[in-house]
């Protein structure tokens, strides 16, 4: 076999296996919560039916340390439960008043982690329920009121976690074996392929190269296994979902039909159960699975009706004067998957049905999401693929054998760019993972070190490392700027990896404020340094005629990096821990440092400047070009506060108050990314097209039109509209920008790199600023008005920008290829 | 180089997706050693919920006699049991604690069916004739009846009683008389424990709940009792005019709760039809029977629920003829006694008479005081634990109906009325 095809196997076997590794693990994370959720969700029943039971005693004057019938309430639960472990009931300090272990008794249970609870709580947080671990057991806790207002005591149900871990084990398992199944029969076909590719290619002038049909051959094996995979998985989950919705209805459903009997074993006849349709009502509400659930006499006539309707809960019963809308209502008795029909029986005959409606609604919706992660995971996964294959494809060349790698890098601009877009990529990939959990990391540092700092609030002090960070970056991008004439973009990547890592190593193993604070600091100096020598790598590896389409694939590696890192960095810690979290991105780092070593050349630098324009005067120098002011000014202000402060603070914060779930908000968010996917190709039309200052009055005016609409309109699909807006208006804008500012006078002067890094500090300095002023905007007028008002700077910025600046690269192609050539 | 970035890259890639079992214990960045999976409470040494200074040990006195204990109940009257219902508990605190030998519950009844509780006197009988305890002495020579009239505490046998010739050791008082009785005697110094009074700061025996006024005297308080049947009896019925018929004395109002309904009132909202036109207890008892039929039909015309406080003319021998009258008006009714009336035809009640609970906790107070605590020190308020009692047959009779929460709420369920002589 030869060396090509060996080398194109190893490739798309790579690929094959980690694109359906991380599409496992991150499809069974993403379930996995959601699925313990929904089994946790019966305990919650259970739980939620003793507080009613204990409450309802309460309020008619059985005092919770005096109440009388516990015992008998405990046995009932216990018998029917096997998976509960004990049941406390407290006071609210924790201290047992009962317990299904009488030596417990007087003692105190759990930690003070356990949840608090409020007096006059809202209705909504009446069955507040909160989920505890405590030395390796669980514990769902309600608060017991008096009258709604006082809070007495606590109910604390304990039950096992290997519960639900061993439910959730299943569930792996199963899922590895269609995993495997489904890996070796892509495995197996794309070898097939592969071989068929390479023994029976011809070259013809018009044909595809054997290693565009291989990476078809890849993409298609790919795209269709992760189809399959994904499909089967949902259709697994699906079912799983079901049966635990189903399993929950049940519960409740024997919970009102104990109720019941119990009452009509006492001789009342079913159409006498005064206030029977308020007990419905109270389990309505606190058990979203059902929608409805009806009492009926034995012919099926309604007698006693709870129901949710637009939103709203309706309690209706024929002793009532309500009973016209419970007047002729007949419901039919027979069960389907939507209804439950219980007999409620005493003394052995039927004396009426319990109907129990299940909220169809809900489960579409989880289903939805369930859907919804499920495309997500494919997205993630196939960008990390494709990443991953493109980095193979600079690894394991598939060229004639006989050529030396230096030369094919040399010969090929094609290659450069794919290498920026891998440098991008690792680069990013390494510096994002670390934002999934920072924030918590540092809170969790900050409460075991309980850390103060001259008075200074929680909030600000939580803040410090990721200032630090943002600190450290200013820092050493002036820096960098100033000397990248002098060091290789090598040694300075190495440096920036060397800082980087070290600083992310450090922050794995900070135990304290302070250490986690310089580590950041470390980091932050390492990321700086590499930010601005992609600068230098890009004007190094292209040449006027495509630095465009090199920058562009910086920001396509950008892109890829900050969908996948998340998502990915995200599972990670959650099954690893947060120091596995550093480590990965630590390990890219490592990763990035052997590849910056094999592909950069040791002898590559940034361009020097034409002049010796050096020295803090520099940072004043930009003010002398119109162009670069009206940049500064017009379009990186805008840009930040439409990115930064919109995208990154007033729109997460605004979908919340529109009630959309995080979920929902980190998929609205992640259309932006994956239209930033598409720069590179828009970088590669804007040189055909030489128009840089036109590419960035079109992209801001797409972004600044949309953000006026705000003034007229509020809702979620504006929201998202949006978004892909900003998308479309930042990709373009993107696309030229940086090319737009180093083709300047100034930048050909002082450096292009130099020029960069004041730009870039400049940028900086505005980016920390810009929060403040929409916290303020948002504080003074509104989310929509703020948006709005955002739209009209962004507007008036692009009207200022098209009269003052000037199309630079235009101008200067024609002179810069005369001076080369 | 290459061959090792080679390498590296896809095993980088491997470990971290297939280590998925290897989840560090903690998340945080603190590691912590793990912790042994144990029980969620600590129980390292046992908590005592009230603590006692000083040994519940039997022991006898100076020169290893018994210590005497005398009782003084305010009056018989049939019907009224409480005050041997709450002496009987007192007996079976103080077997539990090893003072005394176990009896047989059947002994504390006249009959082997335990349908009627022993007067006082008899179980003092009992108990002297059998010699339960090595401990104590209980006799018939230490006990005293006031007969429902606190003067008779002037007469020369109560005298007697109480000098120290008598070598009574410790005095156990049942009922309000008894209690205004011993805390009015400046000079007395021997201790007393009473029980069984309906309101101990309203009848004055004590200066506050946490502290009886008198270095000699602890009395079991339950502030909250009667407030809690109210607000029950409120919530369920919702009433907006609640019937109330006691004594307008001072006694009289203590043994109706007067002052409690009173409070309810303003804090729920609703009006109180006030009714006082009974008979004081030395008319006779068949003269107050009628007397308070007719307070029943005068309140059943105002009131729409009627909250049966106890009174003379209210007993069990009474309790159909009250019944007939309040059904005819279909008023929902309320027993303070509780189940014993809710089973012969109230429609609520709350039992709070956990003998069990208080007699243990007065035996304990009885030990702690002969070895030397001072009574005024013992904590007063020990509440009852409260049994919902209701009558399914007379909600029928008054088609009342029931909301079903507090019939699962409910400890006792009734089904039946029992005919007249019947219990």
């Amino acid at each position: 076999m030869n060396k090509r095809i060996r080398n194109a196997i190893i490739a798309s076997v790579i690929v094959l296996v980690v694109a359906q590794a991380l599409n496992a693990i991150l499809a069974i994370s993403s379930f996995e919560k959601t699925y313990r959720d929904t089994l946790i969700s019966n305990f919650r029943i259970i739980a939620r039916d003793l507080k009613r039971e204990i409450e309802t005693g309460v309020n008619f004057g059985k005092p919770i340390s005096l109440f009388s019938g516990m015992d008998t309430i405990f046995s009932n639960i216990m018998t029917e439960n096997e998976n509960i472990e004990e049941l406390y009931v407290t006071f609210p300090d924790r201290k047992i008043i009962y317990s299904t272990d009488s030596q417990t008794v007087g003692h105190i249970v759990g930690s003070d982690e356990f949840p608090v609870f409020v007096e006059n709580p809202d209705q909504d947080q009446l069955y507040l329920s909160e989920v505890s671990v405590y030395r390796g057991a669980a514990f769902i806790s309600l608060p017991i009121y008096y009258n709604q207002q006082r809070w007495v005591g606590t109910v604390h149900l304990q039950f096992n976690t290997t519960v639900i871990s061993d439910k959730v084990k299943t569930i792996i398992k199963d899922n590895l074996f269609y995993f495997t199944a489904i890996l070796i029969s892509a495995i197996l076909v794309m070898i097939i392929l592969q071989i068929v590719i390479g023994l029976f290619h011809k070259e013809r002038e018009k044909g595809l190269k054997p290693q565009v049909k291989s990476t078809i051959v890849i993409i298609f094996i790919l795209v269709i296994s992760q189809l399959i995979f994904t499909y089967m998985n949902n259709n697994y989950y699906r079912k799983a979902y079901i049966r635990i919705f189903n399993a929950n209805v049940d519960t409740l459903s024997k919970a009102i039909k104990n109720d019941m009997e119990y009452i009509l074993d006492w001789d009342i006849p079913v159409d006498n159960l005064k206030k029977a349709e308020k007990l419905l009502v109270g389990r309505l509400e606190n058990n979203p699975q059902a929608v409805e659930i009806t009492i009926t006499d034995p012919d099926g006539r309604a007698l006693y009706r709870a129901n949710l309707e637009d939103d709203i809960y309706h309690a209706s019963s024929i002793l009532e004067s309500s009973s016209a809308d419970i007047e002729g209502y007949q419901v039919k008795l027979d069960s389907t998957d939507i209804k439950r029909i219980i007999p409620l029986k005493s003394r052995r005959a039927v004396k009426g049905y319990l109907a129990v409606f299940i909220n169809t609604k809900l489960i579409q919706k989880r289903l939805n999401d369930i859907l919804f992660d499920a495309l997500t995971i494919i997205v993630v996964a196939m960008i990390f693929s494709i990443e991953l294959l493109r980095i193979l494809s600079i690894i394991l060349p598939t060229e004639a054998p006989g050529k030396k790698q230096i030369e094919l890098i040399e010969a090929d601009s094609g290659r450069k760019l794919q290498i920026i877009r891998v440098t991008s990529f690792l680069f990013f990939f390494a510096t994002l993972v670390p934002l999934s959990f920072l924030p918590i990391f540092i809170k969790e540092v900050f409460e075991v070190s309980h850390f103060s700092l001259m008075n200074l609030a929680k909030d600000t002090i939580l803040s410090l490392p990721i200032s630090s960070y943002m600190i450290g970056a200013a820092i050493i991008i002036p820096v960098i700027g100033f000397i990248s004439n002098r060091f290789s973009i090598r040694n300075i990547f190495l440096l920036s990896l060397v800082l980087f890592g070290g600083g992310t190593m450090l922050s794995a193993f900070s135990n304290n404020m302070v250490l986690l604070i310089i580590a950041r600091l470390v980091a932050g100096l390492g990321y700086g340094a590499g930010i601005i020598n992609s600068t230098n790598m890009i004007i190094r590896f292209t040449d006027p005629g495509n630095r465009t389409s090199g920058f562009g694939s910086w920001l396509g590696g950008f892109a890829a990096a900050s969908i996948c890192a998340i998502s990915i960095g995200g599972v990670l810690v959650n099954r690893l821990g947060y120091r596995m979290g550093f480590f990965v991105a630590a390990g890219f780092a490592v990763l990035l440092g052997l590849f910056v070593l094999s592909y950069f050349q040791a002898e590559y630098k940034g361009p020097a400047p034409q002049t010796k324009k050096i020295g803090l005067k520099s940072f004043f120098h930009i003010f002398k070009d119109r162009t670069l002011v009206a940049h500064l000014l017009f379009t990186t202000i805008p840009i930040q506060l439409a990115y930064i402060g919109l995208f990154q603070y007033v729109f997460p914060l605004h979908m919340n108050t529109m009630e959309i779930s995080q979920s929902n908000i980190g998929r609205i968010l992640t259309l932006y990314g994956l239209i930033a996917l598409s720069t590179p190709l828009l970088s590669r039309a804007s040189d055909r097209i030489k128009n840089n200052k036109l590419f960035i009055i079109i992209g801001n005016l797409i972004t600044g039109v949309f953000l006026l609409v705000f003034f007229l309109y509020d809702n979620v699909i504006l929201m998202i509209m949006t978004i892909l807006a900003m998308g479309i208006g930042s990709m373009i804008v993107s696309s030229v920008n940086e090319a737009y500012i180093i083709s300047t006078k100034e930048a050909r002067e002082m450096g292009e790199t130099k020029l960069m890094s004041i730009y870039a500090t400049y940028e900086k300095m505005i980016a920390i600023a810009v929060p403040i002023i929409a916290g303020v905007l948002i504080a003074a007028l509104g989310f929509s008005t703020s948006i709005g008002f955002i739209g009209v700077f962004t507007i008036g910025g692009v009207i200022l920008f098209a009269l003052i600046a000037k199309n630079i690269r235009y101008n200067k192609t024609e002179k810069v290829l005369a001076d080369e050539g | 180089m290459k061959r090792l970035l080679l390498l590296i890259f896809p095993l980088l890639l491997m470990l971290i997706f297939s280590c998925s079992r290897g989840k560090q214990e903690t998340q945080g960045p603190v590691t912590s050693p793990i912790e042994k999976r144990d029980t969620a409470v600590d129980i390292t040494d046992k908590a005592h919920t009230d603590l006692q200074e000083f040994s519940l040990e039997p022991f006898l006195k100076e020169g290893n006699r018994k210590h005497n204990i005398a009782v003084v109940i305010y009056g018989i009257w049939e019907d009224f049991p409480d005050y041997s219902e709450v002496f009987v508990g007192m007996i079976n605190g103080l077997i539990e604690i090893g003072w005394m030998d176990d009896i047989a519950e059947a002994d504390f009844y006249y009959d082997p069916d335990m349908r009627q509780i022993r007067e006082v006197i008899d179980i003092l009988k009992m108990l002297e004739e059998n010699e339960y305890s090595d401990y104590l002495t209980f006799s018939r020579n230490l006990y005293f009846d006031l007969e429902w009239d606190t003067d008779t505490a002037k007469s020369r046998t109560f005298r007697n009683l109480l000098s120290e010739d008598s070598s009574v050791d410790l005095i156990i008082a049942l009922g309000t008389g008894p209690g205004q009785v011993f805390s009015a005697l400046d000079d007395l110094r021997i201790p007393v424990v009473a029980d069984s009074i309906s309101d101990p700061l309203g009848s004055e025996i004590i200066t506050s709940y946490d502290d009886s006024g008198r270095d000699n005297l602890t009395v079991r308080v339950d502030p909250d009792r009667y407030k809690r049947q109210i607000r029950m009896f409120y919530d369920v019925v919702g009433f907006e005019r609640l019937g109330i018929i006691y004594e307008d004395t001072d006694e009289g109002r203590a043994y109706g709760a007067v002052s409690d309904v009173e409070l309810i009132a303003q804090e729920k909202g609703f009006k109180i039809v006030h009714n006082t036109n009974v008979l004081p207890v030395d008319e006779g008892e068949e003269a107050c029977e009628t007397r308070y039929l007719v307070a029943v039909e005068e309140l059943c015309r105002e009131a729409d629920a009627i909250y049966l406080g106890i009174v003379n003319g209210l007993s069990a021998r009474n309790l159909p003829n009250i019944m007939e009258i309040m059904n005819r008006y279909q008023i929902p009714s309320f027993s303070m006694k509780g189940s014993a009336y809710v089973k012969l035809g109230v429609l609520f009640g709350v039992s709070e008479s956990e003998e069990v609970a208080t007699g243990i906790h007065n035996a304990k107070n009885i030990i702690q005081i002969l070895r030397g605590k001072l009574p005024s020190s013992i904590n007063q308020i020990f509440e009852h634990v409260p049994h919902i009692a209701i009558n399914l047959a007379e909600a029928n009779r008054i088609e009342y109906d029931i909301p079903i929460d507090i019939i699962a709420s409910s400890d006792e369920i009734y089904t039946n009325i029992p005919f007249r002589g019947q219990k």
